[in-house]
């Protein structure tokens, strides 16, 4: 599968990874709901230096693997940055560093990643806030701390291509066995959403449904975001889209705190 | 409990046919040297043998020794990690590697996109299945306290144990000092029970792990939760409580109002305060 560029500007970010298909056997996808999603790693490229987001899952290590070959130049310092210390996000750390050198792992949550020879680097921030970083030489990015979450998270923006890489959010979009995204359905978004955080209907007090709801309408909704790149989930292409589909979650969200209420 | 007979350099027998397997993780904390447990149990039935959880693989010499120390020549026939997270799965390559028959149990969707090669060794089971180890039952429950909502817990009828993954992660040391969210405890405490530990087990220090690690359970009222797993105690006449990250629980009485006061202390210094987080709260690093 080729890379997918995503983002603005001369240095947009490369989609790494294949396809699988969805259904009952894998536990992100909701009930009654089959179909295709892409497996994402990321690569943040700015001159001598490289972030890759995540690593993907291990049924396209070789893929992923060959795909970072084409796309870095030797010499090429390479960061990696895992948004989760889950399976789809770092299963693959220990096929990437037998064929490249990796200079540091950040990771956040979590009390082990699977790092081989490269300086494991916990980070930690604030629920609701930010942290920008330079992750390699010379290539900054913005560590956000949604507060859309499960286990700890970083969702990663890349300010120079406009690109937001959203881990376990915005995980919804199902695409055809040849990876062309199916049309985006509000139902799919809300399914995806409600499995993974089922847990946020059951907060007790509205107003902290509504300060979830509220931060992803000013982190994503109002925000200049090209594209967004979720782990799991065709990426959102396109500032309507990602604004369309922002405001759908973000009211979405809002929506639970009031039934709560 | 049995402890002084028939031990292991890598592995503590808790009853009959169950063992404590696994290793500590390491921190420095202001106040000096932390663990955290990682652990896994070993269940040996006479029949089948099965691992609950695998272990962290920064462990995987010492869960392979640990297993092979109580199993001798016998086989370990199932392993089963109670979520996909690489504490509690991360030593099943390694396992299959050591033990060709093995297969794993439990809420197996995804596993064949993280080892595709292992994918004809995944057997399903759900709540309410049961798997016969001979002379003693693997029931399988749902978990009432996790994190992934793929969380299985299980129940050994032989030791009348409850194996309970992320849930009661019985921390019996704190240290504000420490950037860490994990239930820790101090050198010299590890593979000791809460029995063992005594005064050192107190809802404060328990609070601390539960709302730094389960984020969830700070916003959310799991007093309902906690009337199904009281039920459940209740009904397997439950003996021990085996966290995976934390001191097993030998006074389950103690554990369940220890871990109940921790949540309910987490909820009520949380819920409601998650709205003004993100005012000017950007910074360089």
């Amino acid at each position: 599968m080729r890379p997918q560029l995503l983002g603005d500007g001369p240095d947009p970010v490369a989609r790494l990874g294949g396809l699988t298909t969805v259904g009952p056997d894998v536990s992100w996808c909701p009930p009654g709901v089959a179909g295709w999603q892409p497996v994402s790693a990321y690569l943040i490229r700015r001159g001598g230096s490289a972030v890759l987001v995540d690593t993907g899952v291990a049924m396209h290590a070789d893929e992923i693997v060959a795909q970072l070959r084409a796309l870095l130049a030797p010499g090429t310092r390479l960061s990696v940055v895992l948004t989760r210390t889950e399976m789809e996000c770092c299963l693959n750390l220990p096929a990437i560093e037998r064929e490249l050198a990796v200079d540091r792992v950040w990771y956040t949550g979590g009390i082990t990643v699977p790092v081989t020879h490269a300086e494991a680097h916990r980070v930690n921030v604030d629920a609701g806030a930010f942290l920008d970083v330079e992750a390699a030489p010379g290539l900054e990015i913005r560590l956000h701390s949604p507060l859309l979450r499960l286990l700890p998270v970083l969702w990663v923006g890349d300010l120079a291509s406009r690109t937001l890489l959203t881990s376990d959010s915005f995980s919804h979009l199902l695409t055809d066995a040849s990876g062309t995204p199916r049309p985006y359905d509000a139902a799919t978004l809300r399914a995806f959403h409600d499995l993974k955080f089922g847990w946020i209907a059951d907060a007790v007090a509205p107003e902290d449904i509504a300060a979830i709801g509220a931060h992803v309408r000013e982190l994503v909704a109002e925000q200049d975001w090209a594209a967004l790149g979720p782990t799991y989930g065709a990426p959102v292409v396109g500032r309507d889209a990602v604004r369309a589909q922002a405001t759908d979650l973000a009211t979405y969200l809002e929506g639970v705190g009031r039934r709560a209420a | 409990m049995p402890h002084d007979e028939q031990q292991h350099e890598d592995a503590r027998r808790l009853a009959d046919g169950v063992w404590w397997l696994g290793g500590c993780l390491r921190a420095t904390a202001a106040s000096g040297p932390v663990h955290y447990h990682v652990s896994t149990y070993l269940v040996v039935g006479e029949t089948h043998a099965v691992l609950i959880d695998s272990g962290d693989p920064a462990h995987e010499a010492a869960v392979l020794r640990g297993v092979a120390e109580v199993l001798g020549e016998r086989q370990l026939d199932y392993v089963l990690p109670t979520h996909p997270e690489i504490p509690h799965a991360g030593n099943i390559p390694a396992l299959v590697a050591a033990y060709p028959g093995l297969r794993i149990v439990g809420d197996v969707r995804d596993y064949h996109l993280y080892w595709p090669h292992l994918a004809d060794r995944l057997e399903p089971l759900a709540p309410g299945d049961v798997l016969d180890i001979g002379g003693r039952s693997i029931e399988v429950h749902a978990a009432h306290i996790r994190d992934l909502h793929n969380t299985l817990w299980a129940f050994d009828t032989g030791s009348r144990m409850l194996f309970v993954s992320d849930g009661f992660a019985f921390i019996h040391e704190f240290d504000e000092g420490l950037d860490d969210d994990e239930p820790i405890h101090r050198e010299g405490q590890c593979r000791l029970t809460s029995r063992e530990l005594g005064d050192a087990v107190t809802v404060e220090a328990a609070a601390y792990g539960a709302g730094r690690s389960l984020y969830w359970t700070r916003f959310v009222d799991v007093s309902a939760a906690f009337e199904v797993i009281e039920r459940l105690l209740d009904e397997r006449d439950v003996r021990l409580i085996g966290p995976a990250h934390g001191a097993v629980i030998d006074d389950v009485a103690q554990g369940l109002r220890v871990a109940l006061g921790a949540h309910r202390k987490v909820f009520g210094e949380s819920s409601g305060l998650m709205a003004p987080l993100k005012e000017g709260v950007g910074r360089g690093a």
